[in-house]
């Protein structure tokens, strides 16, 4: 079979049909057709929200998880307004204290745990499955749940919020001012629940995309052929194994020493816990956290760049091995954000030097893309726009990453603006440009229409002059001493003029944001058409329509080079013989993809959301009492036998007798 | 802004389409794929060839990391105390050094390692698809479940704090907890399964299935090997 898979020499191809309709040729197209139809009624959503609930194919869900994502940005977009507004000028009494913690708090924890961590998974969840040919992910179902969990994470927070139970303490909330003794109340409980629901849906997520990149690929994509977008999903999927488990398990501690009948001591310092022992575990996710959102961006940036540099990638297997060492050195470089506690000297070094060994890796993959738009012909579109902003925002932010890894500077400017200006350099740079880079290049792909050029070119603008505007003066407000997390300050600490500025820079951002929605909101009913391939980029996304049929491929390709829109020969096979009555698929081996069984997907079902409401409930009601942990967890049996028992039947959705039964 | 056309439609070969048939370089003619027909290959395949067998190793490394990091918490936590575990004083007398009892978690230890060859007997029967095997072995890792569990139950005084007495019992408590979470799991995984087979059989799918549930149940085990020493052991070698 496999002979097949590799680029064919040009006398083998079949010679092209007569021009004119012959029967066998009418014959064939009948009975595609034929094929079409009934892939079409397989994986058909049944209509009304029912359907709406149930579904469980991978682009619903992840558009979902983008859509949603988006509207957290929009909200903590907001919340980030209001915080300049408030530190406009000195004194400004629009908010007092304790509003404006809730609202810096509320606006961290949005922006990381809703927004940038789902919002990548949701395009893994969305082109994985597209670009290796498949059907669906693996598990629709997992991912369902995992979509309703992350929406009732969100919808608890900005509850809490606008019921005047927003956070309060910061998004990495310390104890002792998180613990019971100083933040009564049930604003940190909310908040502690809210990270444990959306970490799970981000580790269901992560099982889902690497199972799904691991045994789905089309045929003849072996691994020097999977597309970095890919890898870079995978890469920081397995980093999501590792650092989830510690905020899972520290805010749950948080939750148990706050819980009255539980009290726990874990970070009860006068009962043998330890305030560090919170700092350990957060950072030990944090960091990591940093890469889980940054990883799947350069995964954005790759085929951008080699799209319109209409050249295939310099360095591809650099640029994995680069992802891969940030992956391991991210776990190894948690304790920079600690240096301000007492860490041995040795392990302070340690941790200096794994900080600025973890440039050397991104600074290639830097490099490669580069030298990828060096040695290619450019064509400049809105999308490359976002990924040249990235390039220069991030850089900049690398820059004063590797000052923030020197212990004394560390010291000087700790928790002061310099931090603030360099995480969202970081952050916005290595995350939002690309992000928002995405969403122009793969809209077409989403909706069968184009975004307007013009209009993406005024938002990029905006957005770039106005976030420098922002967050570049106030490396020098951290330098003269501005604290962050400050509701206000004197007129006679001479922040004022800075701090104008950057509050007139958010204002543009804000009207860059807005116009990059109205462009969108525009496009989405008066668009120019797009057509398959709108960039002719080389990935097997662009290979089908936009947007694609619920099954992805009439007959899923295969693969004979690493851009196989461009590299395929003309003829390159096509897989066949799939049962079209069931959601069949094709697994391949892990290392060369050659086919080896069939594997039929779960249908939608509705196991998945009451799951999810079965974990919300638990985590929303052991705030209030503990009792509702083991109630939640009986009652949460069922819809997981439901689950199980219903997904044991191998033909259920063409209403064949299921092999079990005999 | 010049957008100069996309170069694509001249040098590089234009797209695939949805049904396969890919358009020849002058646009008119439509080459014919060849076909690569995977009808007779089988439906299903067990190990590392399924995905399910990936999802369940992913979620093993989520649990070890969890476990790793709730042992990494206890040996933190005793930097905290003289002596591990903390002095006793709210008896008399005090006990100075109360190192966990030792009997029950031992017998539970042995239990959970000997049911690995149980479950090592059914995995091998699930592959040959013995039926009849498969259910009494089935029933046997529930029966051992139910009994590791409900001396699970009497593990949780032989450490003399309660959750609530100090940071040693909260840790204690809860890594103790923990693993009676995954005994819950795995003893709800042996039920269901059990039913499935007694209602409608044992076919392939559900084979792997419990060959799957047998992976788990061998890293139940061993993670309770290493979480036994460090909670039995440590504390009288420290």
């Amino acid at each position: 079979m496999t002979e097949l898979l590799d680029p064919p020499p040009a006398a083998t191809a079949v010679p092209p049909p007569a021009a004119g309709p012959s029967p066998a040729a009418h014959e064939r197209s009948e009975r595609l057709e034929v094929e079409r139809l009934q892939l079409e009624e397989t994986w058909r959503r049944p209509p009304g929200l029912y359907g709406w609930l149930t579904t469980t194919n991978h682009k619903d869900i992840g558009l979902r998880f983008i859509v949603t994502a988006f509207t957290f940005f929009l909200l903590a977009g907001v919340l980030a307004l209001l915080m300049r507004l408030q530190l406009a000028r000195p004194r400004n009494p629009v908010f007092g204290p304790d509003l404006y913690n809730q609202i810096f708090t509320t606006h961290g924890s949005a922006m990381i745990f809703l927004f940038a961590v789902p919002v990548m998974e949701g395009f893994g969840l969305y082109f994985v499955p597209l670009m290796i040919g498949a059907r669906n992910v693996a598990f629709p179902r997992l991912m369902a749940f995992s979509y309703w969990t992350y929406l009732i994470a969100g919808v608890l927070l900005f509850t809490g919020l606008f019921l005047n139970t927003g956070p309060d303490m910061g998004w990495f909330s310390y104890t002792p001012l998180a613990g019971p003794g100083y933040s009564p109340g049930k604003r940190v409980d909310l908040w502690s629940q809210m990270v444990t629901l959306v970490e799970t849906t981000s580790m269901a997520g992560a099982i889902d995309i690497i199972a799904t990149a691991f045994k789905l690929r089309a045929p003849g994509m072996a691994l020097h052929r999977v597309p970095l977008f890919v890898w870079a999903q995978v890469i920081s999927s397995l980093m999501v194994l590792f650092a989830m488990p510690a905020v899972t398990l520290r805010s749950t501690m948080l939750s148990m020493d706050r819980t009255t009948n539980v009290t726990t001591h874990f970070f009860n310092a006068a009962e043998g816990g330890d305030h560090l022992l919170w700092q350990h575990l957060f950072w030990f996710f944090g960091h990591p956290d940093v890469y889980i959102i940054f990883i799947p961006a350069t995964g954005f940036v790759s085929p951008v760049v080699t799209a319109f540099a209409r050249r295939r990638v310099f360095g591809y297997t650099p640029m994995v091995l680069a992802m891969i060492a940030v992956a391991f050195i991210g776990f190894g470089v948690w304790v920079h954000h600690m240096f301000a506690t007492p860490i041995p000297e040795l392990g302070q070094g340690m941790f200096t030097a794994s900080s600025l060994l973890i440039t050397i890796p991104n600074g290639v993959q830097i490099f490669c893309w580069t030298a990828t738009l060096w040695g290619g012909r450019p064509w400049l579109r809105t999308p490359l726009l976002f990924m040249l902003g990235f390039l220069a925002v991030f850089v900049l932010g690398g820059l004063s990453g590797v000052i923030l890894a020197s212990v004394q500077v560390d010291l000087q400017v700790h928790d002061t603006y310099f931090v603030v200006a360099h995480l969202h350099y970081v952050l916005v740079g290595g995350a939002v440009f690309p992000l928002l880079g995405a969403v122009c290049f793969w809209f077409p792909k989403w909706t069968g229409r184009m975004l307007s050029e013009r209009l993406g070119w005024v938002a990029f603008w905006l957005l770039f002059a106005g976030f420098n505007l922002t967050f570049f003066p106030m490396h020098q407000l951290g330098l003269h001493g501005m604290p962050r997390r400050v509701y206000t300050y004197a007129p006679q600490t001479g922040w004022g003029g800075l701090n104008a500025l950057a509050t007139v820079g958010a204002g543009l951002m804000g009207v860059g944001v807005l116009v990059f929605l109205a462009n969108v909101l525009r496009s989405l009913g008066s668009g120019a058409a797009a057509g398959p391939n709108p960039w002719g980029a080389g990935t097997l996304e662009w290979a089908t329509s936009s947007p694609p049929p619920r099954y992805n491929f009439q007959r899923p390709p295969t693969v004979q080079g690493r851009e196989p829109v461009w590299e395929n020969a003309a003829d390159a096979p096509v897989v066949t013989g799939l049962d079209a009555r069931t959601r069949e698929t094709l697994c391949t081996t892990t290392m060369d993809a050659e086919p080896h069984h069939k594997y039929t997907m779960a249908g939608d079902a509705l196991a998945p959301l009451l799951t999810a409401l079965a974990v919300g409930g638990i985590w929303i009601g052991g705030m209030f009492h503990p009792a509702a942990v083991p109630i939640g967890c009986g009652l949460m049996v069922i819809p997981l036998a439901v689950w199980f028992w219903t997904s044991g039947h191998r033909k259920e959705t063409a209403g064949e007798p299921d092999q079990g039964g005999e | 802004m010049p957008p100069p056309p996309p170069a694509a439609a001249t040098t590089l070969r234009p797209a695939l389409t949805a049904d396969g048939l890919a358009p020849a370089a002058d646009g008119r003619n439509v080459v014919d794929p060849q076909e690569l027909d995977v009808s007779r290959l089988p439906p299903n395949a067990f190990d590392w060839h399924a995905p399910l067998w990936w999802a369940n190793l992913l979620t093993l490394f989520i649990e070890t990391a969890t476990i790793g990091l709730l042992l990494a918490t206890y040996f933190y936590l005793m930097r905290n105390e003289q002596g591990w575990p903390p002095p006793l004083t709210n008896r008399v007398p005090a006990v100075a050094h109360p190192v966990p009892r030792l009997a029950v978690g031992t017998i539970n230890t042995v239990l959970l390692v000997l049911s690995c060859g149980l479950m090592y007997a059914v995995d091998v029967w699930a592959r040959r698809l013995d039926e009849a095997k498969l259910r009494r072995g089935m029933v046997a890792l529930c029966a051992v479940t139910v009994l590791s569990i409900a001396l699970r139950w009497y593990e949780f005084p032989a450490f003399h704090f309660k959750w609530n007495d100090n940071a040693y019992g909260s840790i204690v408590w809860t890594i103790l907890g923990m693993h009676l979470i995954y005994l819950l799991v795995g003893l709800g995984e042996f039920a269901l399964m059990t039913a499935w087979v007694y209602r409608y059989g044992l076919d392939e799918k559900h084979a792997l299935d419990v060959t799957l549930v047998g992976a788990y149940w061998y890293w139940v085990a061993g993670a309770w090997v290493l979480v036994y020493t460090v909670l039995y052991w440590v504390p009288r070698w420290v």
